[in-house]
């Protein structure tokens, strides 16, 4: 019997001590590996469901069809034979997320998991029932070259090193370098019902109107605030002056009464600071009275 | 130039008396060799470049496993040294990746704080050469091993995603990455694909980014960012690794296959546009994929035709079904990856009938070939016609308007667009944007030179992906007028080819230049020089400096205009009125609305020209009314920067617009907005207003005007 090295030989012979050939330990090691994602997917604490699920999910399903297709035999190139496991895992998921969605299922954990415990399970049993001359014959699809030269795969941990190093240079640099200050601003809005207005709002003609409102500063400065409404022109309610910190937001509202006698009065909520007479945010709501006068 | 010795490249293994390529690498006594012209190519460094794959010499499985199975244990000493060697050059390429990733960071925090200049540039790329230069420099080298190279790779393949996710560590901020994240949040939230997507109307149709993001979503419970991260850096890694293969089993070298990946990572696009969560970024590993798949599939079926049964063997079927899944994948992705695969497999199936004298074996090899080219055809005429007919219209403007720029060139009816105008890169990168184009013309009409009288013993595939390659040069023109998006995109496909005709050239020129160490080092500086060179050139063209770098926000810059004002009202809005209302916004508020807001943002054409409402003092028309009432929608959006600013991408709403965003609105056609009874301002801030539209009011007439009675069609004294 050929023998590629050392690193292969002993592994194989461990495992003929347990009774195990090499495609039963693989098959073993797949069903396993898509028990733990089908179980973990359930897990409610998200980091270990996370830590458990991403990297079997993104290698298993294309490992399941490497492995029926004699990918994983002998002799196989372990690194490029992982990215390929990657790449059809990746295609994998797409094509399953349609079959479930032809099928009139739901993208959801269940359906996921189930579809790939499917394709697992089914290409791990088709590859044990092929017969045992057709297996003989079983070449890798990315076979290890070897040379004088050449050496098994050993840069792991370089590069795990590497990921690791710039990992934690890039989490220093972005959590104590400099980071831009978010451009200022001020915002009014309409709060509660007034938010969801379909638009005109009927009032009867000289009741009491609460406006409710809310302001947000959004800058890195405290600021006092002068809060006023006008109803077609005219000061509506009382002035409020509000004060604000940093990234704080204001609700509240202001009541006044609808006078007058148009039909179609505009209500304007002005913001703007206290010294200035420049207003920097405005609302403003379409008010109906509904006077005999006005048309329905 | 004097032809090479025949055996050159045949030989895989040392003969006896001849001193093998790399003098660390000696015969170790009583070792066993494989014969020459029995061990593959793909196994070292004397593998032969630009040479006849010969029966039983090309790296097939068969030959490997021979190979394989008759080399025994290693020496230790020859395996210390080497590893001694290599560790220090590894501590040394690792650490200077490592600081790479510091200059990274430094300069996208300067960008980011600093006023504008060419500090945070300067910082950027000397991140970017700290990492690429010694990765390049390794990948060139004739020592490296096989295992190093693909370490390498692996290493680059990750350190082009950093800059990009420097420029957004937390969240998507490009344009088609909001759009692929806000269909992928959609299909997650009703669990159905084919979701409808009014950021980017041509993403429900492709629905395999979405699908694969919200599966391993559902599994693993991660947000969409995180899922759509760990997708990209992989898909990354698994692009270099596909060329490698690819080009290790076309040219039966490694070091050509690790410099084919270096030349393919300085595509335009690797760096930025493909690292994007879009739905390019995964078909384009699929394709590569699909065509390495291809290629093996080719070599499995040529050299072992002869023993009968072909179709039935197992490489055959099982390289065959890995190109079937890799192509549906793109099939259900992405529409232009999907045509391209389809052009190169038929490439790849004419390759052998008509570079190769008409034998069985090339017939079989054709044949076989062309099946699976019918099968992806087929698939994606299917899909076309069945399930995206909308991608016709959404792809013809692109590729007619780049024909018909060109044309306009050529007829001097355009002076083509002017390049870098007013453009605040540093000039050695408009520099390298020119030199670029320049070094792949020189480098391939050499390399077209050199192998001249070897087209037809090259591997067919070669041919097929080389013309591939030199549609790269067909694309130059249309990059200078302004619809150069479908020549842009092309070059992520075209540098496959141009990888597969280069990397075997710049091994060739280097072995022949190793015999003297000043012209080989001169060899190594002008490649190296020249992939930098493209390395810079090609990311000043894929990207501008407002994607490239955060900083102070800019109108209508997509990732700049994304500020925590908008992003504040798009989430008040979520929160307080709801999701999928129909929403009227401008491009830049509408990326903003439809991706955070979760609403429907409206799509502004010359049919629904929603620009009327911001653009114009006037009213807009009765059409344009009543469709807004027809189509149900309930709010408009504006963004108050509009009419102070020209948009940096060119466009308010969308191209072709009225004064193709070269005209700022006037303050009046704001104005107007406040004073008409159908649309009530309810939300308000420094730079953005909301408002409720209620065009059932359109004839109301309000008691105290503020408005221009032409506006108020309800009101007596307008008629």
């Amino acid at each position: 019997m050929p023998r590629l090295s050392n690193r292969v030989r002993n592994p194989a012979s461990r495992l003929s001590q347990l009774g195990l050939t090499r495609d039963r330990a693989l098959a073993g090691s797949l069903l396993l590996a898509a028990a733990i994602v089908s179980g973990a997917a359930f897990v409610p604490v998200e980091t270990v469901r996370a830590l458990l699920t991403l990297g079997p999910a993104l290698v298993l399903p294309g490992a399941a069809l490497l492995f029926l297709m004699g990918g994983l035999s002998r002799g196989y190139d372990r690194y490029p034979s992982l990215i390929l496991a990657v790449i059809l895992s990746i295609a994998f998921y797409p094509l399953a997320a349609l079959t479930v969605y032809g099928l009139g299922g739901r993208l959801a954990p269940r359906s996921i998991v189930t579809a790939l415990d499917i394709w697992v399970v089914g290409l791990v049993v088709i590859r044990l029932l092929l017969p045992a001359r057709v297996l003989a014959r079983h070449r890798p699809l990315l076979m290890r070259p070897q040379a004088l030269a050449e050496s098994p795969w050993r840069w792991t941990t370089w590069l795990l090193a590497v990921m690791l190093a710039g990992a934690a240079v890039i989490g220093l640099g972005i959590t104590k370098l400099p980071q831009p200050a978010p451009q200022p601003y001020l915002a009014l809005h309409f709060t509660g019902t007034w938010a969801k207005t379909s638009g005109v709002r009927s009032v009867p003609p000289n009741a009491a109107v609460t406006v409710p409102l809310s302001i947000n500063n959004g800058s890195r400065e405290s600021t006092k605030l002068l809060v006023q409404a006008s109803l077609d022109g005219r000061p509506f309610g009382y002035s409020r002056v509000v004060a604000l910190t940093p990234h704080e937001s204001w609700y509240g509202s202001l009541a006044g009464t609808v006078t007058g006698d148009g039909c179609l009065q505009q209500l304007v909520v002005q913001v703007r600071r206290p010294s200035s007479s420049t207003t920097l945010v405005s609302l403003d709501m379409w008010l109906s009275l509904q006077l005999k006068t006005c048309k329905a | 130039m004097s032809k090479p010795p025949a055996h050159r490249g045949r030989r895989l293994t040392p003969g006896p008396g001849r001193r093998p390529a790399n003098p660390r690498a000696r015969r170790p006594p009583g070792r066993r060799l494989v014969p020459a012209g029995k061990l593959t190519a793909a196994a070292g460094e004397e593998a032969g470049i630009l040479s006849p794959p010969v029966p039983g010499t090309v790296a097939t499985p068969a030959t490997e496993h021979a190979a394989a199975v008759q080399i025994g244990k290693r020496p230790r000493g020859v395996l210390s040294r080497l590893r001694s060697t290599s560790l220090l050059i590894m501590v040394a390429t690792g650490s200077s990746i490592v600081l790479g990733a510091a200059f990274l960071t430094v300069a996208y925090s300067v960008a980011a704080t600093k006023p504008p200049g060419q500090l945070e540039f300067t910082l950027f790329w000397v991140g970017e050469l700290l990492a690429f230069v010694p990765i390049a420099i390794r990948l060139l080298t004739a020592g490296a091993s096989r295992s190093e190279r693909l370490a390498l790779l692996t290493a680059l393949g990750l350190f082009a995603f950093v800059a990009m996710l420097l420029r957004s560590p937390t969240a998507e901020i490009f344009h088609d990455a909001l759009a692929h994240w806000t269909a992928a949040q959609e299909v997650f939230s009703t669990g159905k694909l084919f979701q409808p997507d009014t950021l980017l109307h041509i993403v429900q149709y492709y629905p395999g980014l979405s699908a694969l993001t919200v599966s391993l979503r559902e599994i693993t419970r991660l947000s969409t960012f995180q899922v759509g991260t760990a997708e990209i850096w992989l898909l990354h890694v698994a692009s270099l690794v596909g060329i490698f293969i690819l080009v290790e089993r076309l040219t039966t070298s490694h070091r050509a296959a690790g410099i084919a990946a270096l030349i393919y990572s300085v595509n335009p696009a690797f760096f930025f546009f493909d690292s994007q969560f879009a739905y390019e970024s995964l078909a384009v590993p699929m394709f590569i994929w699909a065509v390495t798949a291809a290629v093996v599939l080719q070599q499995h079926l040529r050299t072992s035709s002869r023993q009968g049964a072909v179709y039935l063997r197992q490489p055959v079927i099982s390289w065959f079904l890995v190109a079937i899944l890799a192509a549906a994948a793109c099939i259900v992705t992405h529409h232009i990856t999907t045509w391209t695969l389809v052009g190169a497999l038929v490439l790849l199936c004419a390759a052998p009938m008509v570079w190769r004298p008409r034998t069985r074996s090339s017939r079989r090899t054709a044949a076989g070939t062309a099946v699976l080219a019918a099968c992806v055809a087929l698939g994606a005429a299917a899909w076309l016609v069945l399930v995206a007919p909308a991608t016709l219209a959404y792809v013809a403007p692109h590729v007619i308007g780049g024909i018909q720029g060109v044309l306009a060139i050529l007829t001097r009816h355009s002076s083509g667009r002017q390049l870098f105008k007013a453009s605040p890169l540093p000039e050695y990168q408009k520099l390298a944007a020119y030199g670029g184009p320049a070094f792949l013309i020189a480098a391939c009409a050499a390399a077209v030179w050199f192998g001249r009288h070897r087209i037809r013993r090259l591997p067919p595939a070669a041919t097929a992906l080389g013309i591939l390659g030199l549609l790269y040069f067909g694309a130059l023109p249309v990059m200078l007028t302004a619809q150069n998006e479908g020549a842009r995109r092309s070059q992520t496909f075209t540098f496959v080819g141009l990888a597969v005709i280069l990397a075997p050239f710049f091994v060739l020129l280097l072995r022949r230049s190793a015999s003297r160490p000043g012209l080989n080092l001169l060899a190594r500086a002008a490649i190296l020089l020249g992939v930098v060179t493209l390395l810079v050139g090609n990311m000043t063209i894929d990207i501008d400096v407002y994607y490239q770098f955060p900083g102070p926000s800019v109108y209508g810059a997509d990732t700049r205009s994304l500020s925590p004002e908008v992003i504040a009202m798009a989430d008040w809005f979520r929160a307080n009125v709801g999701r999928g209302h129909r929403i009227v916004a401008p491009r830049d508020l509408g990326l903003a609305m439809g991706s955070y807001g979760a609403q429907t943002v409206s799509a502004a054409s010359y049919g629904f020209p929603v620009w009327q409402i911001y653009f114009s003092p006037s009213l807009p028309s009765a059409q344009l009314l009543g469709e807004l009432a027809a189509s149900d929608y309930g709010y408009v959006a504006v963004d108050t920067k509009m009419y102070h600013n020209l948009p940096e991408v060119g466009a308010y709403f969308t191209a072709g617009e009225p004064g193709d965003g070269q005209v700022i609105p006037p303050i009046s056609a704001l104005r107007k907005l406040s004073g008409l009874p159908w649309l009530t301002e309810i939300y308000s801030s420094t730079n953005y207003r909301l408002y409720r539209l209620d065009l059932k009011e359109l004839r109301a007439c309000p008691a105290y005007r503020t408005v221009s009675a032409t506006l108020l069609p309800g009101c007596p004294s307008s008629g």
